[in-house]
């Protein structure tokens, strides 16, 4: 096992038994946040509850925005594809529903799991989305840059879009949204000088 | 499926005059525009000065209410120009599944089953079979939509009644304002508290507070309505 391989090894070890509890924790909670948000509505039928569910609902999507925007092509994709076909009923649709409900909620989890994982890994030096080819590095780089930018324009644009009706909501969600983006911009502009810093090495 | 998000009112189409919830509604709408556009005087104020119909709506409604969605200042003439720039639609809520958290809260309304299921709450149409509410508006929403129950059109001078007229700027009030009856989390202050009415009164009491300090003063408008507790 080559020595590079060995010491990210020991590096996730010791990460893991570090943010043990934390890894397992905040998954479990943005889950169960992401229940109450999309179940509750269902559930109760009290018009003031609903809404501030559907508040809720809004501040947890913010929250998970980077999951947002990696599956919005897809479930946009799969609304616009369904329409060809007759809508799913009986056990065909309870069949589905559980296991969409089931993939989005491991889907949030498993993105919680590798965020804090990602977070760990760099205190030490390391990251899983670190690569050693050049093109990759740049083009996660470039990826990060946007999400960073975009999450932050996007806050703003939230932000200003519903602060003067629904004020706590806004500001929630905007937090959300430019912590997101600074978390983003900070991996981008630490990976970017990690690919000018390795460039500058080999050409010399 | 998409087809029946937005539902038409039933329209008159046997013959010329007839009146459907559509026609109603609508007429409605035009009459109370015209009241509220109309420079006659209709009352006077403590130091005996003048007041028109848009003058008692800005300081019996709209001063009270303060600003719209976007943080403007409140007026009548922003009022008009949002009933008027671009002509609302008035939908029947009974046929309507568009999803009714998308209305209310914002966000997008799936199509699939599936989607809907898991990512959207109940349709408009199955939140008019279980409560009783004759209009539910899109909060905030540019132009006005509005889902009506048909059955709680009034007909009396062919629409244009103190019901049908209050019922259009109660729910127009919720399209520009984005504030919803009553306190809610994301909306501490509802258009009910900001009249001065308590949190557990009934939504009707907007209806009657429009009435009492704006339309009561309007000359020549049928004043047949609901009852309200």
């Amino acid at each position: 096992m080559p020595r590079r391989r060995r010491a990210l090894n020991g590096v996730i070890r010791e990460g893991v038994k570090m943010f043990k509890r934390f890894r397992v924790a905040l998954p479990i909670l943005q889950i169960l946040l992401a229940l109450i948000a999309y179940g509750m509505p269902k559930v109760n039928t009290n018009l003031e509850f609903d809404i501030s569910m559907f508040a809720l609902r809004d501040v947890v999507t913010k929250m998970n925005f980077p999951v947002l925007v990696v599956l919005s092509p897809l479930l946009y994709l799969l609304d616009r594809i369904s329409r060809n076909f007759p809508p799913a009923t009986g056990v065909y649709f309870i069949v589905v529903a559980v296991i969409g409900g089931v993939v989005l909620m491991a889907v949030i989890g498993g993105f919680w799991y590798l965020v804090i994982l990602e977070i760990d890994l760099r205190r030490h030096g390391q990251s899983f989305i670190r690569f050693n080819n050049r093109i990759a590095q740049i083009v996660t780089v470039v990826i990060m840059l946007c999400l960073g930018l975009g999450s932050i324009v996007y806050s703003y644009i939230y932000l200003r879009g519903v602060v003067y009706f629904r004020p706590a909501q806004a500001v929630l969600g905007a937090i959300c949204l430019l912590a997101w983006g600074l978390f983003f911009l900070r991996l981008s502009l630490t990976d970017a000088r990690y690919v000018f810093g390795t460039s500058r090495k080999a050409a010399m | 499926m998409q087809q029946q998000w937005f539902p038409p009112l039933e329209q008159c189409k046997s013959r010329p005059g007839c009146l459907e919830p559509y026609e109603a509604i609508n007429n409605a709408l035009n009459d109370l525009v015209n009241r509220l556009q109309d420079p006659k005087i209709v009352a006077h104020d403590q130091g005996g000065n003048p007041l028109t119909l848009a003058s008692l709506a800005q300081s019996g409604i709209f001063d009270k209410l303060g600003t719209d969605a976007n943080g403007n200042g409140l007026t009548t003439a922003s009022f008009i120009r949002y009933l008027t720039s671009t002509k609302p639609g008035f939908f029947d809520g009974t046929k309507s599944t568009y999803c009714f958290d998308v209305l209310l809260c914002g966000g997008k309304c799936y199509e699939n089953a599936v989607l809907n299921f898991l990512l959207n709450g109940d349709s408009v149409e199955k939140y008019f079979r279980e409560h009783s509410d004759t209009a539910v508006t899109g909060t905030p929403s540019h132009p006005l939509i509005t889902f009506v129950r048909p059955s709680s059109v009034l007909y009396n001078s062919a629409g244009k009644n103190r019901g049908n007229e209050s019922l259009i700027f109660h729910e127009a009030l919720h399209g520009i304002t984005g504030r919803y009856d009553r306190f809610t989390i994301p909306v501490p202050q509802g258009i009910l508290e900001k009249l001065g009415y308590s949190t557990n009164d009934p939504s009707c009491m907007i209806d009657v507070a429009i009435w009492d300090a704006v339309l009561s003063h309007s000359q020549g408008l049928d004043a047949t309505t609901s009852s309200c507790p």
